[in-house]
């Protein structure tokens, strides 16, 4: 088969502010540059997107071979199936969807959505020729719904862009309060009940009571899910420690920043996370990371951090007293963690992509 | 030291922690239990959100409320003390004036779109009305320019749409109060639904004649308050502009009750899919594009906002919920 003159996405929705739509853009970004004709097609896109993006109704069918088709695959939608009716040879990337288990019970609704999207995700596996994974753990659950034929290729997303100059103000309030004494924990993450806040608040008020009862701990995120966060927030009351954890919601990047150059420790005790993009972010910013190994976590920290096998809340407090009061572990953590942040570029990223269309090709016969 | 020989030493420290007094007997125990008891039945924590989030002019707050109310702000209190004392005031005493301006704008903008439709009524046939007719149609900004499209109805009222039909039935479900479909055509919807034992009645403002003859806000504006158990809008839904569009969203959800639904329905031409919500919305004189109604709605406090597209594209559906309890 010859190459193709064309290789079209579809995807669910596409905004501005999202590392999956970020993705897609830089995918069509490389396959231009490959030569090929490539255009988006979403279900939902942002108004932000006029003119860049094309209603899913619009994807062209031109025919075996003349036009390949890539879903970017993150929740159920209707864009996968218009991408399983496509006459055309298909490529999927997966980005991960959460297991029903952990979200169905807070949020019906997300719940059904993810339900939809394995769903639609295991039957295409016959169909598909080459399944792409941000992680080894999202190419795992390809393999499990019995793709064929899977590469791993890292999120194209520009890391570079966590370099944005503090907020001074929010680095002056941040050092007022670190003047009084205390640490400082970060987790950064919406509040949906997968990302485990309640987790991180155990552990921090076990924390507060077992070495440092002036610390703090900053939630970063807005609220996703307004009835989970209620519960955390409520939890956070009724243990007495509000005054001491502090809601930050959505920040902007230079906010943010300043609460990355100024805490202690980074904790996550998610449940479950395809990759973790603040992960990488804190590492980047040389901020040791204590965090839970649940799905891609281990392997997007590998050894630049601590990876916990439990998450009570005596064992995550332990570890992030440990990394707060031990230097040498600290100094040791923050080196691996600049060197494993560094190794996420957009370079080698956008050589992966390319990787699997190549690979795509070969096995298409088409090189 | 490995980062196994970490692990272990950091369960071994765990340990410690948990003998030697830092933590009381059974403190992570209790830790959990807590959490477990809150998160026992997550839809006792929506209806919780729902009543702090309902209209002041709703039931009165309960303890708990009240007491939650008091606990979220001893909490801001607490968090603010930390930051400058000044700024964050500042900027929550911003965010209210801007609401509050906000708020007073739309309510302006209510009556002054009903008023306008009031006009209309007492210019209607006149010499005034088919002078602004003229005038408006040269530029193409004549809302009724726009040919009504009804909706399509079969003889026992069901919509011909079944797709559209049964997210219709889905969304209304029981309401605790009566129904009102505007500009309700011939009523054979009307009729579908009080056989189905709802208590609905039909409204079509275009039917009467001379000063019986009002405007669909008009109408929706006479409604009391807070007394519709669902509301079924259709037809003005194609002819609105933005402006009144607003302001139908906004008497339609003051109409609601708690907890009530509204269904609205609208022709879906192939100009708008093919462009985004806003370029379509600048484009006077056809129907909105059903992002649009998305953003109003949710504006206005309402809930749970779903589209449905009908099977062949040509018409959509936006419903929503009213915050609060139904009766």
């Amino acid at each position: 088969m010859t190459p193709p003159a064309r290789i079209d996405q579809v995807l669910a929705s596409i905004v501005e502010r999202d590392a999956v739509s970020h993705h897609t853009r830089e995918a069509q970004r490389v396959l231009r540059s490959l030569g090929y004709v490539s255009e988006i097609y979403s279900v939902t896109m942002g108004p932000e997107m006029a003119g860049r993006v094309h209603p899913l109704d619009e994807l062209p069918r031109l025919g075996e071979g003349r036009q390949w088709v890539l879903y970017q695959g993150s929740i159920g939608s209707p864009a996968a199936d218009a991408f399983a009716a496509h006459p055309g040879p298909k490529l999927l990337d997966y980005h991960n969807i959460t297991p029903v288990g952990l979200v169905e019970r807070w949020m019906p609704s997300l719940g059904e959505e993810v339900r939809l999207g394995r769903e639609q995700l295991a039957s295409l596996a016959p169909e598909v020729v080459l399944g792409l994974g941000d992680s080894a753990y999202n190419v795992r659950e390809l393999d499990e719904w019995g793709y064929r034929h899977t590469l791993v290729s890292m999120l194209m997303v520009d890391y570079t862009n966590f370099d944005v100059p503090a907020d001074p103000r929010a680095r002056e309030e941040l050092a007022a309060r670190r003047a009084s004494g205390g640490s400082d924990w970060l987790f950064v993450g919406q509040l949906i009940p997968h990302k485990a806040h309640h987790d991180v608040v155990m552990a921090f008020a076990a924390y507060l009571r077992a070495y440092d009862p002036s610390a703090r701990l900053h939630l970063v995120g807005r609220e996703s899910c307004p009835a989970y966060a209620l519960g955390v927030r409520k939890l956070v009351e009724r243990l007495g420690i509000s005054s001491s954890v502090d809601f930050a919601g959505s920040i902007t990047a230079p906010e943010l920043a300043a609460l990355y150059e100024s805490c202690d420790v980074y904790v996550c005790c998610s449940d479950h996370e395809g990759f973790c993009a603040p992960l990488l972010e804190a590492m980047h910013h040389g901020l040791p990371v204590v965090a839970y190994a649940a799905a891609a976590v281990p392997e997007t920290v590998a050894e630049a951090g601590v990876i916990l096998d439990s998450k009570e809340p005596a064992v995550v407090a332990a570890a992030a007293h440990r990394v707060i009061e031990d230097a040498d572990l600290r100094q040791a953590l923050v080196d691996r963690g600049h060197k494993r942040a560094g190794e996420f570029t957009l370079e080698r990223a956008r050589a992966e992509f390319v990787a699997g269309i190549e690979r795509a090709k070969e096995l298409l016969g088409g090189s | 030291m490995s980062d196994e020989d970490l692990r272990w030493s950091v369960v071994a420290e765990a340990e410690r922690i948990r003998h030697d007094g830092s933590l009381p007997p059974g403190f992570e125990d209790e830790l959990r239990g807590i959490f477990e008891e809150l998160s026992q039945d997550p839809s006792a924590l929506e209806a919780e959100l729902r009543r702090a989030a309902a209209p002041a002019a709703g039931p009165a707050p309960s303890l708990s409320r009240r007491a939650l109310s008091k606990a979220g702000r001893a909490s801001r209190r607490a968090a603010a003390a930390g930051r400058r004392r000044v700024g964050p005031r500042v900027r929550a005493i911003e965010r209210r004036s801007i609401e509050m301006a906000s708020r007073a704008g739309e309510a302006a903008v209510t009556e002054t779109q009903v008023a306008t439709d009031v006009a209309r009524r007492l210019t209607a046939g006149t010499l005034v009305e088919r002078a602004l007719r003229r005038a408006l149609a040269g530029v193409g900004q004549d809302p009724a320019a726009v040919a009504v499209r009804p909706l399509r109805l079969q003889a026992d009222g069901r919509l011909a749409d079944t797709g559209i039909d049964r997210f219709l039935e889905e969304q209304l479900g029981s309401p605790g109060g009566p129904v009102l479909h505007l500009e309700s055509g011939d009523g054979l919807l009307v009729e579908r639904l009080r056989a189905e034992g709802l208590d609905a009645r039909g409204a079509d403002p275009r039917h009467r004649q001379g000063r019986e003859r009002r405007g669909a806000l008009e109408a929706l504006a006479e409604t009391p308050r807070e007394s519709l158990g669902g509301l079924v809008l259709s037809g003005v839904t194609d002819r609105v502009t933005p402006s009144s569009a607003r302001a139908l969203a906004q008497l339609a959800a003051t109409r609601l009750a708690p907890g009530a639904r509204l269904v609205l329905f609208s022709a879906n031409p192939v100009p708008l899919r093919q462009s985004d919500p806003v370029a379509s919305d600048l484009s006077p004189g056809r129907p909105l594009h059903p992002v649009t109604w998305c953003h109003l709605l949710a504006r206005l406090g309402l809930e749970e906002i779903v589209v449905r597209e009908s099977a062949e594209g040509s018409a959509y559906a936006v419903a929503a919920r009213r915050a609060g309890e139904g009766p």
